[in-house]
């Protein structure tokens, strides 16, 4: 268990730190050698000191970019959940024991699939035992993966090296597939909030009606806040003329063919929460039970990320 | 974020351009000034770029325009100049970090060439400054939190960079072998002064009025001799066409002779672009490369003087071994008939005149000549009127200078049926402030003659300047021409004197410093090792030791940044000072444990030990998550209470 925890936490021991020349570190080391090859021909000692002055500081530099990255240890906090083809911002926090600045820390990914989209960069001052640090990501396919390798780095002070660190954290990155579709769900019925004999029903948002108690899924934008801050109780606000609409999304086939079907339901799951109505789902693995709100929506969104295509 | 990073830079491309503006020709100037001009006022008035194709076309005027003045590319001179103009339009594709960073090394190879060129003592000092500016945009490149206010942020970095590189660059610069790239020095751009192989009245005054040194010699065996001795010999001319002279072309490459076992009495520094001429004494037996003594680029001229096969490009040192024997003429091996010729025929006006000098002997003549030069009512003048002919300066103007005098001097000796000769090289030199070496500048250029003396049967030298104007001689020319009236007021006297001992020091220390620069090649580099005793281990395995020298220096540099800590902050220290203090006398905090919770842990554990610890907690606590931070005197009050709380833990466990 200890061990796993080490693990977890990516503590960036010297050992496990790598740093080669960057492409301007190689044009850099050119010049010293341009710089050496003309002192040479023309016996000439002060450009000599030039290029060896030059040398050291690219030596030095190689140092000082490595203690720049150590030291600091980053830890995986949380990831953002989201459609695929946005970006998935993840949330990163580096800390450190003994007292030193590190500037210009970056925090990109290593894999080919997923870009980044912005880099993480942070500055960590010595006075800060931590600080958070945010990359995003595009997310590629739909899909639960496992969060991908990421380079923690640093070019500083002199961009010559680029010392770096590659970061296994342990978690997930869920993607929802992207809604997109055009055929159109129908609802079940239509509840309309409400006495519907007071014939309000043509706004689609209607006034403010009545309050009635509120019940698990539906969604939070609904809570009588002010109320449940004076005495409580959980109640809805109902408003008068809301169409209330009740979806049942249905993948009929024994197994889900194509994305573009998971997409249509993603976007009906979309439809519907925008639409505020309850709505319940039924995959051929799996189902989902009447609900609405952001988080039903969430479950709806992830369950398909789940699914298998085949 | 870059652009924030553009004015900066144009400014370092600015500061870069300064060594050239004596370097390079106006046009190259005014050229780099124009572009980096515009380039400004484009940033400030916050237009947008030209478009690419005038980039483009400004390019191709820049090779043409190089070319077209140094009909090369390539080259010392020309390659700098090219260089230098790249820069300038560089600015002008400022898009990404790649441009910027290509900018800054295009930054260092200008310098490099501006190098190539001058290695004075200005130039070092420009070298450390433009380096340190470098390393400072470097570093704002990679600090996205760069502003002008926060410029103190990227420079003090950036020099303590230097100062860590510099243990680095002593030992590469000791031990790195100093090897040859078998490519040559290139040259060929001409010399840019010095003396030359010809006397035309007026071109040695056109060096006199230069203050660019020429060369220092350094006399090795004890002082340095009088003025009136030094007369440094570079070229001697052999035909007379009247008043002008010259010498003949073509003549068999003789070496001169070895160096003995005994010391160099001379050491000289020559700077670049004196021709090709090896300034000697009279004195002097032979002349040599002292750290390539076989080295045949030396060869001997008529008159025993000395020149390079080939001008050089570069600062040579070269030394001088004295005759032994006290001789002081070394000229004996010229045959005096080949000195009797003159072009030109004597009008009848000097025929008549030399009449009276007919019939005696060679050194009676002289000195009758000089006789007539000194009560003639001769003048001596930099800026003389111009004449046509000898006859013209010997009987209507009679105001000339060296060459002048000179030149008439030999040429009528020639009609007087005696050999002689006009030497044409620098005469004295100014005498360091320590008295260690002698600089020769421009305006100790002077021309004399040398002539036959058949009873003694060797060369002699004879001045005839010294007849017009003797204080020339005595006082060296910097102090004569600084006392001439039409170069410095009368009022100025003070001054360009404080001046003069002012550019002595300067010089003093340049010197050193050039000497050093100079002296230091493969022969000093084993000479170094011999004397620690390394040599034979050390060159044979030179690399190896190198690359365990720098692992050695990175190892201390990784040792000592490995344990840097950036400074605590006063509340932080004195904080862990007390938790110290604490976990001594057994209290200790969890890791999970805050300043409060720690405080109640105290008070339960022994309330009399939380009356002393809580006047030091609460400040501190209040300066770490509150508004009020310490100062110095609550830091000084709080070291006391610590103070007193260590006495007050050691009385209790005593008790």
């Amino acid at each position: 268990m200890k061990f796993i925890t080490k693990m977890r936490r990516q503590r960036l021991k010297q050992s496990r730190i790598f740093i080669l020349p960057s492409a301007r570190g190689m044009v850099f080391l050119a010049a010293i050698v341009v710089l050496i090859l003309a002192a040479a021909t023309y016996s000439n000692n002060l450009i000599f000191i030039l290029g060896f002055f030059l040398f050291g500081v690219f030596f030095i530099s190689m140092v000082q970019t490595q203690f720049n990255l150590q030291g600091v240890v980053t830890k995986f906090v949380s990831a953002e959940e989201g459609f695929a083809g946005d970006g998935l911002t993840l949330l990163f926090q580096m800390s450190q024991k003994s007292p030193r600045v590190h500037r210009a820390l970056r925090l990109r990914s290593l894999s080919r699939k997923w870009k980044t989209l912005a880099v993480g960069r942070e500055d960590l001052e010595a006075d800060e035992s931590q600080r958070p640090m945010r990359i995003t990501m595009l997310a590629w396919r739909r899909g639960v993966h496992p969060i991908p390798e990421l380079a923690f780095e640093s070019y500083y002070p002199l961009g010559l090296f680029r010392a770096w660190t590659v970061l296994r954290p342990e978690g997930t990155l869920t993607v929802y597939p992207r809604p997109k579709g055009i055929r159109i769900l129908e609802p079940l019925n239509c509840e309309y909030g409400g006495e519907q004999a007071v014939g309000f029903g043509a706004s689609p948002d209607g006034d403010f009606g009545e309050l009635k108690p509120y019940k698990v899924g539906e969604s939070y934008h609904q809570i009588a806040w002010k109320h449940y801050a004076r005495s409580g109780q959980l109640l809805s606000k109902v408003h008068w003329g809301d169409v209330h609409k009740r979806y049942h999304m249905e993948l009929t086939t024994n197994s889900v063919k194509k994305e573009s079907e998971l997409s249509q339901v993603s976007a009906w799951v979309q439809q519907a929460l925008n639409e505020n109505a309850t709505f319940s789902m039924d995959l051929p693995e799996e189902a989902i039970g009447s609900g609405g709100g952001t988080e039903h929506a969430q479950l709806c969104w992830r369950t398909l990320a789940q699914v298998k295509i085949g | 974020m870059m652009t924030k990073l553009t004015r900066p830079l144009l400014f370092l491309v600015l500061f870069n351009l300064l060594p050239q503006l004596t370097l390079r020709p106006l046009w190259v100037n005014l050229f780099c000034l124009v572009l980096v001009g515009y380039r400004l006022y484009l940033e400030f008035k916050g237009s947008k770029m030209p478009p690419r194709w005038i980039i483009w076309l400004g390019q191709i005027t820049i090779c043409l325009a190089i070319w077209a003045h140094y009909h090369s590319i390539l080259g010392d001179e020309a390659g700098g100049a090219f260089l230098t103009l790249l820069l300038c339009i560089k600015i002008y594709e400022l898009n990404r970090r790649r441009d910027y960073f290509l900018t800054c090394i295009l930054c260092v190879l200008v310098l490099m060439s501006y190098l190539l060129l001058d290695q004075g003592l200005m130039i070092t000092g420009f070298l450390v400054a433009d380096v340190i500016l470098i390393l400072a945009v470097f570093l704002a490149l990679e600090d996205e939190s760069w502003s002008w206010t926060s410029w103190r942020m990227s420079l003090k970095p950036s020099m303590a960079l230097a100062f860590k590189a510099f243990p680095l660059l002593v030992f590469m610069f000791l031990l790195f072998p100093r090897f040859s790239t078998g490519f040559g020095t290139g040259g060929g751009s001409g010399a840019k002064m010095g003396v030359s192989d010809t006397l035309r009245p007026g071109a040695v005054s056109h060096l006199m009025s230069s203050d660019e040194l020429i060369f220092r010699a350094t006399f090795l065996n004890g002082d340095i001799p009088p003025q009136a001795q030094l007369y440094w010999r570079g070229a001697v001319l052999n035909n007379s066409i009247g008043l002008n002279w010259d010498r003949t072309r073509d003549q068999v490459s003789i070496s001169p002779p070895g160096l003995s076992e005994r010391r160099p009495d001379i050491e000289i520094y020559l700077e670049p672009g004196s021709e090709k001429f090896l300034f000697a004494l009279d004195s002097t037996r032979t002349i040599a490369f002292p750290n390539d003594p076989a080295d045949s680029r030396i060869r001997v001229r008529d008159g025993k003087t000395y020149e390079l096969k080939e001008s050089s490009q570069v600062r040579e040192r070269y030394v001088l071994q004295d005759r032994q024997d006290k001789e002081p003429v070394a000229m004996e091996s010229d045959a005096p008939e080949d000195f009797l010729s003159v072009h030109e025929k004597p009008s009848t006006e000097l025929r008549r005149w030399l009449q009276s000098y007919e019939g005696l002997s060679a050194g009676k003549t002289v000195g009758r000549l000089l006789d007539k030069f000194h009560n003639g009512g001769y003048q001596y003048s930099l800026k003389p009127p111009p004449v046509a002919n000898l006859d013209e300066f010997l009987f209507k103007t009679k105001v000339g200078f060296c060459e002048h005098y000179a030149g008439s001097f030999a040429t009528l000796l020639r009609y007087l049926k005696i050999p002689s000769r006009v030497v044409m090289g620098f005469q004295g030199g100014t005498p360091s402030i320590l008295k260690n070496f002698i600089s020769v500048r421009g305006h100790d250029a002077h021309a004399w003659v040398e002539y036959y003396d058949p009873d003694a049967k060797r060369w002699r030298r004879v001045d005839p300047t010294v007849q017009v104007a003797p204080l020339r001689l005595s006082e060296g020319s910097e102090s004569y021409f600084a006392n001439d009236r039409g170069r410095v007021p009368s009022w100025l006297g003070d001054w360009s004197r404080a001046l003069m001992r002012s550019r002595a020091f300067v010089d003093e220390v340049e010197a050193s410093w050039t000497g050093f620069l100079l002296h230091f090649d493969l022969a000093r580099q084993r000479e170094i090792l011999a004397k620690l005793g390394m040599e034979e281990v050390l060159f044979r395995a030179l690399p190896v030791f190198l690359v365990l020298t720098v692992a050695l220096i990175l190892a201390f540099v990784y040792f000592f940044e490995s344990r840097r800590r950036a400074p605590l902050s006063n509340d932080e220290r004195l904080y862990q000072q007390l938790l110290a203090l604490l976990v001594k006398w057994r209290i200790e905090k969890a890791p999970n444990e805050g300043p409060l919770t720690l405080m109640a842990k105290i008070e339960a554990a022994s309330p009399q030990l939380a009356l002393q610890v809580a006047p030091i907690l609460e400040p501190l606590v209040a300066a770490r998550f509150g508004r009020t931070p310490l100062t110095a005197q609550s830091v000084l009050l709080l070291q006391q209470r610590l103070h007193q709380l260590k006495r007050f833990l050691r009385l209790r466990s005593s008790r």
